[in-house]
């Protein structure tokens, strides 16, 4: 019996688990957990993405949405959001939150959130023991009937880390909405620069209700909208 | 070895326990990176007293064991049991993923834990007691409880089989 039950608890969990953990997570949630100010050498760049998350609200130029879907308007309804040197621009009504650093997702991402949503997510859940910080299928406390959950990501197209993500983690695209069956993930994928020397920005969602085709349009115009200071043009 | 080093490779191992846990992979996520933020700062004096990684798996199910209730535990779809599979079907396996994360479900945190350490990383009674921080009499009443348990799930029943003494190593 022993070896029976053994080998089916082997069996269901056999193959690469769908969720990574990154060291770099781990200590911005150690250093939260101690009360410790980040300020040390090893997670200077991820305090600047968190320090120069501000969310500007205002025009935009909208001649830079070119590429957006042909039956999704953006005008200057829509509200710009910066984070770090990225911008996009979401449509009226849409929230953009910026929760403390969670999983950085995936691994290997220099730009992890915020989330942008038609659902008012709350705060950031809490992982088990009260740390602020938690997976991103648990950002939500209740499953909407109707809207959009999506996360903005943004990594080096070449990183140097041996099992970073790959310049278009198209495979991971489902794996924000594994806990919500019913919902349809959302995935766009924008590259920025060069192969060598470049950004890719993700914008990952999971879309609900009967609207789906809709939202995922508005989606997709959102990635449309996602510029780089660092790469004009 | 170094803690970045360290995570890299064994996160994965760490995830599936975790999973059988929690039965649920972003909360097995939630659980792995909580144990290793507990970890990190005395990662340097772990490294030179112990084994680093049954050190982590202490750490892990002890959190585990003693999370306090969270917010969106209410979420998780509960599996339907399902009949048995015929062979070759292609969703046999998530069924059956469905089926032991029902199965451990049902099961206190304290049995979960105690049949997760001894079926899955195949500990004895002594060293699951010694990971879990408790006597070896309250590991055999939990494996006994969990047993019960498990005989009256139905996809785990036959597997765990008809109540008789157990003569498991340990």
């Amino acid at each position: 019996m022993a070896e029976e039950l053994g080998a089916l608890l082997r069996s269901v969990v056999a193959g690469p688990p769908p969720v990574t953990v990154d060291p770099r997570a781990v200590r911005r949630q150690a250093r939260r957990r101690r009360g410790v100010a980040a300020g040390a050498v090893a997670v200077l760049a991820s305090v600047a993405v968190a320090s120069a998350a501000v969310v500007a609200v205002g025009g935009a130029d909208v001649s830079r949405d070119r590429s957006a879907p042909a039956d999704v308007r953006v005008d200057g309804t829509w509200t710009t959001a910066t984070w770090g040197s990225l911008t996009w621009r979401v449509p009226p009504g849409w929230l953009v939150s910026a929760p403390p650093a969670d999983h950085s997702y995936p691994f290997g991402a220099s730009v992890d959130g915020p989330s942008i949503s038609t659902v008012p997510t709350g705060d950031m859940c809490a992982a088990g023991d009260g740390t602020p910080g938690c997976a991103r299928p648990n950002a939500m406390t209740t499953i909407p009937s109707e809207g959009v959950i999506a996360w903005i990501t943004s990594a080096r197209r070449a990183s140097a880390l041996p099992d970073a993500v790959p310049a278009d983690p198209g495979t991971l695209s489902a794996a924000p909405c594994m806990k919500w069956p019913d919902a349809r993930p959302f995935h766009a994928v924008r590259l920025f620069g060069t192969a060598a020397n470049g950004s890719r920005v993700a914008v990952e969602g999971c879309v609900f209700g009967t609207r789906a085709a809709e939202r995922a349009r508005e989606l997709a115009a959102v990635a449309a909208t996602v510029s780089i200071s660092r790469y004009p043009g | 070895m170094e803690f970045d080093e360290f995570v890299r490779a064994r996160s994965p191992a760490l995830l599936r326990t975790a999973w059988l846990l929690t039965g649920d992979w972003a909360t097995a996520q939630d659980l792995v990176q909580t144990s290793l933020a507990k970890v990190w700062p005395r990662w340097k004096g772990i490294v030179r007293r112990d084994d680093p990684e049954v050190y982590v798996r202490r750490v892990l199910v002890t959190t585990y064991a003693t999370w306090w209730r969270r917010r969106w535990r209410g979420e998780v779809p509960q599996a339907v049991l399902p009949e048995r599979q015929a062979p070759g079907d292609p969703y046999e396996a998530v069924d059956r993923a469905a089926a032991v994360a029902g199965a451990l479900g049902g099961l206190t945190r304290g049995q979960r834990a105690v049949v997760v350490l001894r079926y899955f990383e195949d500990l004895t009674e002594a060293e699951a007691a010694s990971v879990l921080g408790c006597s070896v009499g309250t590991v055999k009443s939990q494996h006994s409880r969990a047993l019960a348990r498990l005989r009256e799930s139905g996809p785990l029943a036959e597997l765990v089989g008809p109540a008789r003494e157990e003569t498991r190593h340990g």
